[in-house]
């Protein structure tokens, strides 16, 4: 007896292979490829609020804090040059995290929580020929793709608007390893979020995680400055953000305290490890209901 | 690809932009002070009294294996410890052979972790961490002269 063809494959985790026939790993690819290239797509005719949404906030931050506050006075860091620059230069890997984490959460939960719950898109592209889990993985992927652009569109804002120059040394193996890091963790925190998230509670996100997130993540001071208030400097350890702030600070400054890059890799690493599983398992129960 | 040409120039124009950033970056830090350099524990440096609050030039003795580093490049770098942006940078100026005269305000007392940066001629930069324990000075009292 044979079993009866299936025509959705995607929904089981693993669909056997036809008698002879080996699943080859390269088709794998190929459908996450296509899966990227579809969403890549959908973005591109959306590029204008996508631009938007990328440059708008770090753009604003670092000119009210490090071009208008120092011309009218309100210079953050004392009155001298150096402490005006280490601001700027704190704020810059802050600012980074913050590109990256909020780009990679919002850019794959909203359109998640739509996609699952209003249009269904996702019914039919589990129609594809692949695991349903290659299909989480690839909103985790194309999320952190959008991350890292973030990310790398606060350097020239950083390095061209601030009226205090910002002393920038890259440590490039540690920001090369971190920041793709990083930005997987943000798109599996945004996957996690977008399969538990219902359509309706996607304006409370800016509110109840989004704030709270930015303002406990060690954007505008360092972790190490919690010193005198240490039942929240051991609050936010829970921030993902914290990490992503402090190891920007380790990959672009020296002489700025920051954690050890072990506690900073290791948090990171984890965080990415549950986001992921939570976020695949979400996927799945959503989209197979 | 087709289809996804305006994101590529996007993309294209984003990596042109940081690497003009990366190019603008480049010899700030240096300027700053804030190169990322070795440290080197034959390098002593001697403070000529305690930082104070009240006080703005402070010098200091420079010796390397317990010989004056003479006609180097110094430059201080400190920042007050659990302050994000409370800092200090300046270069010396050798006022006698091994002892360089620097003007900092240290705004506050508390610790200051600093480093010092030498570059003495054939010799590699190196960076000398000193922790320093700057002093309050007492605020003077005045009676209101009206």
């Amino acid at each position: 007896m044979t079993a009866a063809p299936t025509l959705t494959p995607a929904l089981s985790e693993d669909p056997t292979p036809p008698p002879g026939a080996s699943r080859p790993r390269a088709s794998t690819w190929a459908v996450m490829r296509g899966l990227l290239l579809r969403d890549l797509t959908v973005l591109d005719k959306s590029l204008g609020e996508f631009l938007h949404n990328t440059v708008t906030q770090p753009l604003l931050l670092v000119f009210v804090f490090t071009y208008l506050f120092p011309l009218i006075g309100q210079g953050v860091g004392g009155s001298s040059e150096a402490g005006a620059s280490r601001f700027a230069s704190l704020l810059m890997a802050g600012l980074i995290a913050q590109a990256m984490a909020f780009q990679g959460v919002f850019r794959v939960a909203v359109p998640m929580a739509i996609e699952i719950d209003v249009t269904q898109e996702l019914e039919g592209r589990v129609l594809a020929p692949t695991s349903v889990s290659t299909m989480a993985t690839e909103k985790i992927v194309f999320g952190a793709i959008l991350s890292l652009f973030a990310a790398m569109v606060v350097f020239p804002v950083a390095a061209f608007l601030p009226t205090t120059p910002v002393y920038l040394v890259v440590d490039w193996p540690v920001l090369l390893t971190l920041t793709p890091l990083a930005c997987f963790t943000s798109a599996a925190l945004g996957l996690t979020l977008g399969t538990v998230l219902k359509p309706a509670s996607v304006p409370m996100l800016s509110g109840t995680l989004a704030l709270p997130l930015a303002f406990g993540g060690a954007i505008f001071y360092t972790w190490e400055s919690l010193d005198p208030v240490p039942w929240l400097q051991y609050l936010v350890l829970v921030n993902p953000i914290v990490y992503m702030s402090e190891g920007m600070r380790a990959a672009l400054f020296t002489g700025v305290p920051h954690m050890s890059l072990g506690a900073i890799y290791g948090a990171l690493t984890g965080f990415a490890v549950v986001f992921t599983v939570l976020g695949q398992r979400g996927f799945k129960r959503r989209v197979l209901a | 690809m087709r289809g996804i040409w305006r994101l590529g120039l996007v993309a294209a124009v984003a990596a042109g932009a940081f690497a003009l950033a990366m190019v603008r970056f480049s010899g700030a830090a240096e300027e700053g002070c804030a190169q990322r350099l070795p440290e080197d524990p034959s390098y002593r440096v001697q403070w000529s009294q305690q930082p104070s609050t009240d006080l703005t030039r402070y010098r200091l003795s420079i010796t390397r294996e317990g010989r004056p580093v003479t006609e180097a490049e110094v430059c201080l770098n400190s920042y007050m410890k659990g302050m994000s942006a409370m800092a200090v940078t300046d270069r010396g100026r050798e006022v006698a052979p091994g002892t360089y005269e620097v003007s900092v305000t240290f705004e506050m007392g508390g610790r200051w972790p600093a480093r010092v940066l030498i570059a003495e001629r054939a010799r590699p930069v190196v960076a000398v961490p000193v922790l320093l324990e700057v002093r309050e000075a007492p605020v003077p009292t005045t009676s209101p002269n009206f």
